[in-house]
């Protein structure tokens, strides 16, 4: 495996990071299964190459992408509290609407953006801001606010009947959680310096096998291996996907290949009695 | 306070009303202990003062929040979360910046005022401790919840005899010591005559017995034993002492 495979799949590892993290909110310190990544992400990148299309600056498309997909999920999750639709339905049916709008902002299926400058050091500002990520989600998560946050996802009838308005806060994972889809969406973007409308397809699946495999490798019994586990996995998970394209699998595989590695990694944590 | 009027409740499945014209006044501050046997509609009596489940008829009238302490631990407390978080979660009703270091000072100052030594389990995943000091500390939250009418309902009644009478003395010392208004069923007799400031008999839906003060302390088990018995077999309705 060459030095380019590991850089750039720790590259995408780190951005693949973001959704599983994001991911990691609703479903385990909420108990609520969330999908709208898969409509978040795609949108956070049509937004963001919109805008510095029309020539805003990048730090103010970056803005605003998480600020749409932050709006999503929200979306997302008022639709299963308000109209009782189930969420994972609610999250596929927000992303499906979603693919008419970011084709309706792009204007096209694919944009590309090879004049626009790259990021440097990439790898270095992605690390660092996963860490400084980490750092204060752990802080929020054990101050007052975020004890009555993790309360929801462990005991909704408990946070109710102790004054927590559980929905208020379902609607703050949400939104934190669709901000980060949206980032990522426009962090690949910028990676890449291509915009293609379809690129949202399975992030969903990707970041739960991320999720998984970190869960898998150290496990979630404290606040920290939790919060770590989606990155740690994120990363693993790609590598282990650029291994497999190195084996000499065609490029078309790869759906393939990702669909067998999240059914490994769910018969291990099953074997090790991780619940999924 | 709590006031019953004329109340009627009536489940599908039943014929007949499991809550029959019942009429009750509990007043502010008040310790009630009610007695009865299964299905005499103590817990639906509860739901209804809880607002879980609405009457057929009458009216029920509640003055303040209300928390319920149940049987089952995971009920009213998080068995992932430390004892700390628990308690911690139970004492703030809003979330205030820096409130939670100050929190821990008073948790305790609190846990060493009653006498118990939870202190030093207060980092201690709740999950980890016995079930009967899981459910003294679920007690404990549900006492300390900020509501001031609080249902305890056979909160003793899965612990062994030693612990029961534990729970029950500190159960009684927070009641007084925070003025709450406090209503608990039970299946021991000699708890519901040691503790309380007014004893409720509850029969077919009915108050068959209702007496407090003096009158109260002047019952002995045998006694409740036997009227408990009268009424079963005569079903005269009210009992007058």
């Amino acid at each position: 495996m060459s030095y380019e495979l590991i850089y750039y799949g720790l590259l995408q590892g780190m951005i693949l990071g973001f959704v599983a993290f994001g991911m990691m909110v609703p479903f385990r310190l909420l108990a609520y299964s969330d999908l709208s990544a898969e409509g978040a992400y795609p949108l956070g990148g049509a937004v963001y190459t919109t805008m510095v299309l029309h020539g805003h600056s990048a730090d103010m498309a970056l803005v605003l992408s998480m600020v749409c997909g932050a709006c999503l999920s929200m979306c997302s999750g008022c639709i299963a509290m308000r109209l009782n639709v189930h969420s994972l339905l609610a999250g596929i049916l927000v992303s499906t609407m979603v693919y008419s709008l970011d084709l309706r902002l792009l204007g096209k299926p694919n944009v590309a953006l090879f004049t626009f400058t790259v990021l440097e050091n990439p790898l270095l500002k992605l690390f660092g801001g996963m860490i400084g990520l980490i750092m204060i989600i752990r802080y929020f998560l054990l101050t007052d606010y975020g004890l009555r946050f993790r309360a929801v996802g462990l005991h909704p009838r408990f946070s109710q009947a102790h004054g927590i308005k559980v929905s208020q806060q379902t609607y703050l994972g949400l939104g934190f959680a669709g901000m980060l889809y949206g980032f990522a969406g426009s962090l690949m973007v910028i990676m890449q310096q291509y915009m293609d409308v379809g690129m949202g397809m399975g992030i969903a699946i990707h970041g739960l096998a991320a999720m998984m495999i970190g869960e898998a490798m150290i496990g979630r019994e404290t606040l920290t291996k939790q919060l770590m586990s989606p990155i740690i996995g994120a990363v693993i998970y790609q590598q282990v996907i650029g291994l497999v394209m190195a084996g000499g699998f065609e490029p078309s595989d790869l759906k393939l290949v990702t669909g067998c590695v999240v059914l490994v990694v769910l018969f291990c944590s099953n074997k090790r009695g991780l619940s999924c | 306070m709590i006031q019953l009027k004329a109340v009627y409740k009536t489940f599908n499945a039943m014929s007949r009303p499991v809550i029959n014209d019942f009429h009750l006044t509990i007043r502010p501050q008040e310790f009630c202990v009610m007695i009865g046997a299964n299905g005499s509609g103590k817990s639906t009596l509860f739901k209804l003062i809880n607002q879980e489940i609405k009457p057929d008829s009458g009216e029920v009238n509640v003055l303040g929040d209300v928390y319920s302490v149940k049987q089952q631990v995971k009920e009213g407390a998080i068995g992932d979360m430390t004892v700390f978080e628990n308690l911690a979660l139970a004492l703030m009703k809003y979330p205030k910046p820096l409130q939670y270091q100050r929190l821990r000072l008073t948790i305790i100052h609190l846990l060493e005022n009653l006498d118990t030594d939870l202190v030093q389990y207060l980092d201690y995943p709740l999950r980890t401790l016995s079930g009967g000091q899981q459910q003294v500390i679920a007690t404990l939250m549900g006492l300390y919840s900020n509501n001031p009418i609080v249902l305890l309902d056979e909160h003793t009644a899965a612990l062994d005899p030693r612990m029961q009478r534990y729970l029950m003395q500190l159960t009684n010392k927070v009641i007084k010591r925070l003025n709450l208004t406090a209503l608990m069923i039970t299946h021991q007799v000699e708890d519901a005559l040691q503790y309380g400031d007014r004893l409720l008999m509850i029969k077919e839906g009915r108050v068959a017995l209702d007496i407090r003060g003096l009158q109260k302390k002047a019952l002995t088990q045998k006694d409740v034993v036997g009227l408990y018995q009268l009424h079963t077999k005569t079903g005269r309705g009210e009992y007058e002492l």
